[in-house]
């Protein structure tokens, strides 16, 4: 076998750390552990005391699938959809593991025209750039472009903060309502 | 693959729904060991004492009964609606039970979460005495849903996990109890139970012992359970606010005795669980203790056996005076479980006598020998006076009572041993039921090579008529445990006579079973049948 990885529970701990949802959600937690273990190997009917924690030497493939049907798996779970069968999270993971699953982290610019258009009440109503950029403070209004505002939107969706209505339109959605994780391709 | 980083001075436990196993490997840490095993034994008395644990359980055992149906796809979704739960719980209360703090355990970091959650669920700084039953509380009203009900609802062949809707589930249950505030209800019985009993002895505990026993007895004992029912009632209210059906105490055993039912139909060759519900239709439902579950893996034995007709070689042991024939009565299936095999097949029957015993390669054991034996008395004309030992596991007696009455009736009593590889606790119960009986008991501790073994070892007396000698191998946990069930029940308390004389009054007979029992066998223990 060629190509190993080793993954370790720390590792798993990392990537909940940097994958999971602000705050921590238990639920979620539980279905990426319980998925991750299975993904891997790892689990093992009944539950257990055990010392230490894990380390497993898998192919960089199967490595990659396991992470993005734990991921999956704790996604699926804060939407509600808990019962779906292990082999369909693994089937959609395979898909998956082919992109780039990561968090959009946003700039200081993209997150003032989403506090902005909150702070205005424009918020769960659909938005096209040109009103979205009225609602910016006037020092940046000027130096930015309807392009640019739009774009900026394009970003608050992929940040799983807005989404898109129709053609050229946004709904921002309202402050708590956020999609934990959305997963674009590259 | 190599999953699991262990270290040598740590121990691991798993609970699979019959029962636990634990290893009997002796050294490494003995606070440890009691950890590990209380935390598998909080696992059962969760699940034996719920309703949501009673469906579980339940689907565990057609599971059993039929691996390759649609069963063990359903305990295990049943099992990932109640694991954080059943963590939370098992961690949090054998930590308390053990003298330990609610934190972290060292060596043991993906438990540390659970730890964290069970810190959530009682609050920072809280008297163990009040976590305790905080925890206890807590798990019991996110376990006591109405799953039970759900599952008699419709056709048990039918029963899908998403037939349990969310706020049946514990592991959501526990997320309602969070988000409504049961931690606030327990910190302010926190600063109730500091004012009133702060200055208390039992309360304070000293340095070492953060939950005295005295916290736990007489006056203490009963504020205690006050408490756990006030915040039981708590935490009910919480999950009834949130929508969810609360099963309160024992609500659920008809539903559970109804289940069974049900699942029994199902099962053509019956439920693999052996419980008390089994053992006693319509009476009590007893949850199973530390002698009713345990299975411990020994590790002296050889791992090659070898099956041979009568006839063919002697299946004696020892030499001398210390010659002797040892006949086991088992199942053969524990035989194929338990060794590389060579020589005859085994007989296709529910129990098998062999003459047993170990082959040696020098100095080293190579080998474990059964001879087949059919005929009683055959082997005692064979024996020519050399001492024939006779012992019968109890789920051979179980699964073939005439085969096994035959050897037992003409073994001489003295060397005629019944080791209980089934649920003990209700058998002896069931012995010593007669007004006059009663059981002679000892324990002791046995180090053989790399293991310790506790061993229970006594017979049942009524009048002028005595039993077999009655061997329950367990482990140290197990041995407390049957102290306190001794104490604390009844009947057990009437009839358990402990004779520290027992010991020495067996030793030849125990030297010969245990030697066989604990070099020859790789599994032993009341959980061990399933094995």
């Amino acid at each position: 076998m060629s190509d190993l990885v080793q993954i370790t529970y720390d590792d798993a701990e990392k990537l909940w750390a940097e994958l999971g949802p602000v705050p921590d959600d238990l639920l979620a937690r539980a279905a990426f552990d319980r998925t991750l273990r299975w993904a891997m190997g790892l689990e093992d009917e009944g539950l257990y005391f055990r010392p230490g924690g894990w380390t497993v030497d898998l192919p960089a493939t199967v490595a990659r699938l396991a992470c993005a049907a734990a991921i999956l798996a704790a996604g699926f779970q804060i939407a509600g959809l808990e019962d779906l069968d292990r082999e369909v999270i693994i089937a959609t993971a395979g898909l998956v593991s082919a992109m780039n699953v990561r968090p959009v982290r946003l700039t200081a610019g993209e997150r003032l025209l989403l506090d902005r258009i909150r702070d205005a009440g424009l918020s769960e109503m659909p938005l096209a750039p040109k009103r979205a950029r009225k609602a910016l403070p006037h020092r940046v209004r000027d130096r930015v472009t309807r392009e640019e505002v739009q774009e900026a939107l394009e970003r608050l969706v992929a940040a799983g903060v807005a989404d898109r209505h129709g053609t050229g339109e946004y709904v921002v959605r309202g402050s708590g309502d956020d999609a934990w994780l959305r997963v674009t391709l590259d | 693959m190599l999953p699991v980083v262990t270290e040598p001075r740590h121990v691991a436990g798993r609970y699979q729904w019959f029962g636990w196993t634990v290893p009997a490997t002796a050294g490494g840490d003995v606070t440890t060991r009691r950890l590990v095993e209380t935390h598998e034994y909080f696992h059962r008395q969760l699940d034996d004492t719920t309703a949501f644990g009673g469906l579980t359980t339940t689907i565990a055992a057609l599971a059993e009964a039929d691996p390759d149906g649609r069963w063990p796809s359903l305990r295990d979704r049943l099992q990932a609606m109640s694991d954080l739960v059943h963590e939370t719980f098992a961690v949090g209360t054998s930590l308390l039970t053990t003298q330990r703090a609610l934190a972290p355990v060292d060596g043991y970091p993906l438990y540390d979460r659970y730890v964290d959650v069970a810190r959530r669920v009682v609050g920072d700084d809280v008297h163990p005495w009040v976590a305790l039953a905080a925890l206890r509380a807590a798990a019991t009203a996110c376990m006591q849903s109405d799953a039970l009900r759900v599952a008699l609802a419709v056709d048990l062949t039918e029963l899908e996990a998403g037939h349990v809707d969310r706020l049946a589930r514990p592991n959501h249950r526990l997320v309602a109890l969070l988000a409504g505030g049961f931690t606030d209800v327990v910190d302010g019985e926190q600063q109730r139970a500091a004012a009133n009993h702060g200055t208390e002895a039992w309360w304070l505990g000293s340095e070492r012992v953060s939950l005295t026993p005295e916290s736990m007895d007489g006056h203490a004992r009963d504020l205690s359970q006050a408490l756990h029912l006030r915040l039981l009632d708590a935490a009910s209210s919480i999950l009834k606010s949130a929508g969810a059906v609360v099963t309160v105490d024992d609500g659920h055993h008809e539903d559970l005795r109804e289940l069974l039912e049900r699942a029994r139909a199902l099962a053509p060759d019956g439920l693999a669980r052996i419980g008390a519900l089994v053992e006693q239709p319509g009476g009590e439902l007893l949850h199973g203790g530390a002698l009713d579950s345990q299975t411990i893996p020994l590790t002296a034995a050889p791992l090659r056996a070898t099956v041979l007709p009568y006839g063919s070689v002697s299946g004696f042991s020892g030499q001398g005076d210390a010659r002797h024939g040892f006949v086991s009565v088992v199942r053969p299936q524990r035989i194929a479980l338990s060794y590389e095999l060579q020589g005859v097949p085994l007989p296709d029957a529910p129990a098998v006598a062999a003459l047993r015993t170990t082959v040696f390669e020098g100095e080293e054991r190579d080998s474990v020998l059964f001879v087949l034996a059919s005929d009683h008395e055959q082997v005692a004309r064979d024996a020519d006076g050399v001492p024939v030992y006779v012992s019968v596991t109890s789920s051979a007696a179980a699964a073939a009572p005439e085969l096994t009455a035959t050897w037992m009736r003409a073994a001489d009593r003295r060397r005629l041993s019944l080791v209980m590889d089934t649920p003990a606790t209700a058998a002896l119960r069931r012995w010593c039921a007669g007004e006059d009986a009663r059981f002679r008991t000892s324990t002791r501790r046995v180090a053989v090579e790399d293991m310790d073994v506790w061993i229970i070892a006594g017979r049942v007396e009524q009048g002028e008529g005595r039993s077999a000698l009655v061997v329950i191998p367990t482990t140290e946990f197990g041995a407390r445990w049957f102290e306190a069930a001794t104490a604390e029940d009844p009947l057990l308390g009437r009839a358990v006579q402990v004779d520290e004389n027992l010991f020495e009054e067996e030793t030849p007979h125990l030297d010969v079973v245990l030697n066989h029992l604990l070099l020859e066998e790789h599994v032993t223990g009341t959980g061990s049948w399933l094995r």
